[in-house]
Order: C-alpha cells, then structure tokens, then sequence
C-alpha cells in the first residue's frame, strides 16, 4: 500500500474502531436486562423456588404494563436453561430491534415435575404455578393481566406443560407457542423404556408404574392427548395455538397424533415441522417465530 | 476508456445472470399401450439449444382434473424455474409435464387403460430419445402436487431403479380406513370407481390386490427391507391441508420402516401458492442428487 493513498493503515484503523463503537452503541440501546434465578418462597412447594425473568430494554424508564410471556423448559432444565440454552436475552433484543414489540419474560424453574401436581401431593406444580407464581410475578413487576396480555410458550416437556396451562385455563391465557411438545400416545406412553420413565421424573411425577398400568384416571386427567377428548369445543377454541416440531425429533409420531386430534376439534391452531431435531438449534429458531407469533 | 470501461464492468456486474429458459406447451406423442396421442410440456433450460449438452430430467405431475398445461400455466414452471437457476439455488435441468387425465398415473385394474405402463415403457424412453437428457437413475427425480405426490411416490417406490429423488407436493395419500369409509361420491369424484372397479363395493372389500399393490401406504408397508434406501424422499404438506391425515400416516409408516426422508409442514392448503413455493425447493432437493459425486 501507498503512503499517499488515502486508504492509510491508521485511517482504516480508525474507521473500523468507529465502526465498531457505533455497533457496540446501537446494540446496548436495545438490550433488555435478565435476572437470573429470582426465588419466590412456596408453601405448596415448601420450599423456595427459582425463576428468571428478561425485562424489556424501556423497563426502567416507563411505567407501562408490558405483555408477558411464561417460558418454559424441558425435562432436566431450570430457570437457566433458556437463558444460556436459547440465548432468550439477545432473540429478545433482536426481536425488539426489528419490530420495537417488547415482552417481559418468565422462565420458571419446573424441575422434571411436567408443569403439573404430582401423585402423592408433594410437590403440586401446578397450583405453586397458578397460586403461587403468576400472582407473585403480577405483583412483584409490570406486566399486563388481562388474558390478551398473557402468552405461554415451552420446549418439549415445556411444550406439553404450555399446552396442558391453555387447555385446562383457557381463561388465562390467549397464546400458546409449543416447541416440540412431549407429547406421547398412549400407546408410545405404556412402552416407555423404564429407564427413559424415570429419566423424564415421571415415577415421581405419575407413580412407578409399567406398561398400561401407567394410562391410570390421574394420567388421562394430566396427559394432553386425554385432556383435549374431554375438554369442553368451547374452552378449546378459546386460546390461539402453534405447534412445531423438527422431522427428525423423535417426538414426531406424538406431534402428528396431537395436530391431528387439535384438527378433529377444530382449535385454532398453526403447525409446523421444520428440518431438525430435538436440540437447542431447533428451539432457538422457533423462539425467533413465536416473538412475531405473539405480537400479532 | 479505462472510466467507459469500469462503467460498463460495473453495469455488467449489476445485472444478475438471467437465465431464459423455454417452455414447450402441447408436445405430443403416440402411445401404442394407451391407443392414443398423447400430450405433454417440457422446460429446456437457457442454453439448452445453443450447447450440446446433456442435462438431468425432473419429471412434474398434476394433481386431479389437471393436465399437462397445469405446472405451465397456475404453476408458473417457466418463470420459477429460469429464478431457481439463475440464482444458483438449482442446477441446470429439463423438467416434463405429462398429461395423466384422471389416472393417478396408474393402470387401472382391468388392464384397459395402462397409464403406467405408458409412462414407463413409452414416455420416459420418448423424453430420453427426443431430448438431451442424461438417461441414468442418479440424474432422474420425480416430483408432483396431490394426486401427482401420489403418482411420484408410486413411481419413485415401484421403480426404484429409474428415479434417484421424490418430493411429494400435498400428497393424495389415503390410510386404508380412510377409503373404507369413503362415501360412493367421493370415490366418484376420484374416479376409484372405475381404477379399482369400486362401483358398488362398500368397506373394506375396497381393500383389493391392486388397490394394495398401487397405494403408497401399502407399498411401503410392504417392502422389502434391501430396498428402503433406494431413493431418498420429501414430503411437503401445509398445515391447512385436508390431506394431512393421510400424510401423516405415510410418514409415521417411513419413519417406523427406518426410510431416508425429509418431511414439513408449512403454513398452507390444498393450493398453487403453495405448490408453487414448493417448486424450487424441489429443484434444489433433487439437485443435490444432479450434483452429488456419488
């Protein structure tokens, strides 16, 4: 290179550290702030329980309400997993970035209790849930409360947890973003290797049972597939679904049962099988579609 | 000069490479099998009659009271197919459009009137003949939309030797419940009446040798286990699609039979748009075979 041109070394030098100032600079305008592993002490649970929460990047300047979005993990996760796993900090900004929708979001630590109460009565996610977590996040930040403000979205035990919530209280929640759903037919269900069983918490969860002995009255009252046959057309045409799923999940043969079941019924209700699988690639993008989803 | 000359290099860089395929509509041939002329559409790509080269063949179906004008008029296969060239996504290829009336591309159960026997024995030899093409499986793929998907998976898993690809478009795939319980109007409307010879036939008594032997469920069910690979798949259903049952059927059965396949859901029905979304995918899906070592 020339002395005299006017592409100097230290001018490019100098453009690019504007260049990457001014990049650094527009990013931190829209970044959102995430509190990781907030605790709510739970009398249900007995115990005090975990969350993360993403608040938008105008959380502090306003005093508006912001829509909220329940965002919940899979089987062996916590309240960090989407925040390391799915990287929700920065689709959050990008999303924000592109469309300036912004959502407060919760991600609850469900530990492998399947978004629901258990057998015995120990541990009653779900009521820790209904009675114990929403009201706590209403009271303690801004979010809206009317149903239209509320969103629920998961990944695969995640996804049946976001899908049993919309089905069971329709009147809670008017979107429900499901990500490879852990949804299995009863027939998949009762051959379950007893070692997955037990991987996916369900002894804890459902009881130590084998084969059909596992298809008992708590599981058909929990279990999506038997909650959808017994659910009133109406409470099932109430909330706006969308159900995605990779083609080589091996979730597959339960997804395809499930949209064919949401499909006799008539639900209101988006599907999707993308080209993937059971990983955080796959979730990652279908986070990026559920932002827009929920801002419609 | 040099300041005319980098003007015109960077009006030349500017311009994407475009490509000018033609569309042949109304071909015709004559079938000594089917005792009839019979009509057809072909793509060649841009260059195709300048070069002397010789190219890989996609063959394109149509769905139910279609025809061989079809892909070339409500599929817009000209315009769709110069974008997915030009841009790369695809490589160069001849695409043809046969007529299939109402047959979904199978020969009927008497024998009377054997379209599958025509295309395999008569047309696929015509297009090899007539045109440049490279006349090898590796370089063949099938492809169509509804009763069309239907015709591309028959062909794909009947013939393994001719095709290496088949992408389904909306596949009219049906579980054998699903024709148990068909209504005698809609069989009608299907012409499975006088395919199968269903004119009064309730139930499973539908469930003949031929209907068997001519269903993709059926088929796959029944294959041997050597042959699973032979050919890779795509199955390609939109999520408002009154099909989706049957498709899901089919690939519950690929995926239980440990076939190699692809499979989506987009947002969409039984329609052109999205079957026109679906063409270049499909170019591209049946490319990676066209430009593959292997």
């Amino acid at each position: 290179m020339k002395n005299n041109s006017i592409y100097s070394v230290g001018r490019i030098i100098s453009l690019a550290c504007l260049a990457l100032s001014l990049s650094i600079s527009s990013h931190s305008f829209a970044a959102g702030k995430m509190m990781v592993s907030q605790s709510i002490e739970s009398q249900k649970m007995h115990k005090s329980m975990k969350y993360s929460i993403y608040l938008p990047e105008s959380y502090e300047q306003s005093n508006q309400a912001y829509p909220v979005i329940y965002l919940l993990h899979g089987v062996t996760g916590n309240e960090l997993s989407w925040v390391y796993g799915g990287d929700v900090q920065y689709i959050a900004d990008q999303w924000y970035k592109a469309s300036g929708k912004e959502f407060i979001i919760v991600i609850p630590d469900g530990g492998n209790y399947w978004y629901m109460n258990d057998y015995l009565g120990v541990s009653p996610y779900e009521d820790y849930f209904m009675q114990g977590l929403i009201p706590s996040i209403e009271k303690t930040y801004r979010v809206r409360t009317e149903r239209s403000g509320r969103f629920i979205a998961g990944l695969s035990m995640g996804g049946h947890g976001c899908l049993r919530f919309s089905v069971k209280y329709p009147k809670l929640f008017s979107k429900c973003y499901a990500m490879s759903p852990g949804v299995f037919t009863n027939q998949e269900f009762a051959q379950l290797p007893v070692a997955q069983y037990k991987k996916y918490g369900l002894t804890e969860v459902l009881g130590n049972l084998e084969g059909q002995d596992r298809i008992t009255d708590l599981y058909k009252k929990n279990m999506l597939l038997d909650m959808i046959q017994t659910m009133s057309a109406t409470d099932l045409k109430t909330v706006k679904y969308f159900v995605d799923c990779g083609d080589d999940d091996f979730l597959l043969v339960g997804n395809m049962a499930l949209m064919q079941l949401m499909r006799a019924k008539e639900m209101n209700a988006e599907f999707r099988i993308r080209d993937g699988a059971h990983n955080w690639i796959y979730w990652k993008e279908s986070l990026r579609m559920a932002l827009p989803f929920f801002s419609e | 000069m040099k300041r005319i000359i980098l003007f015109l290099s960077i009006i030349g860089c500017s311009i994407p490479a475009f490509s000018n395929g033609v569309v042949l509509e109304g071909q015709t041939i004559k079938s000594k099998i089917l005792k009839t002329k019979m009509l057809y559409s072909i793509y060649l790509p841009d260059g195709y009659t300048q070069s002397s080269r010789r190219y890989p063949v996609l063959y394109l179906l149509h769905g139910l009271n279609g025809s061989y004008s079809g892909w070339v008029q409500q599929g817009d296969v000209g315009r769709i197919a110069d974008a997915a060239i030009s841009s790369g996504k695809a490589p160069e290829m001849i695409i043809v459009m046969p007529d299939a009336k109402n047959t979904w591309y199978i020969n009927d159960f008497k024998g009377i009137y054997r379209y599958e026997d025509y295309f395999i024995q008569e047309f696929i030899p015509h297009i090899d003949k007539t045109y440049r093409t490279r006349d090898v499986k590796k370089y063949r793929a099938v492809s169509g939309l509804s009763m069309g998907g239907h015709g591309a998976l028959i062909y794909a898993l009947k013939h393994p030797d001719l095709f290496s690809r088949c992408y389904a478009m909306s596949p009219g795939v049906f579980t054998n419940s699903d024709i148990s319980r068909a209504k005698f109007k809609d069989i009608k409307r299907y012409t499975f009446d006088v395919l199968f010879g269903w004119d009064s036939i309730p139930g499973e008594q539908r469930l003949t040798p031929h209907f068997m032997e001519n269903t993709p469920i059926n088929i796959v069910e029944k294959m041997p286990k050597e042959r699973l690979e032979d050919v890779q798949f795509y199955v390609d259903c939109g999520d408002d699609d009154f099909l989706l049952g049957g498709n899901f059927a089919l690939v519950k059965l690929m995926r239980e039979r440990k076939m190699k396949f692809e499979f989506r859901m987009r947002d969409g029905g039984h329609l052109w748009q999205y079957w026109r979304d679906a063409l270049p995918v499909t170019m591209q899906f049946v490319g990676e075979s066209f430009m593959s070592n292997r």
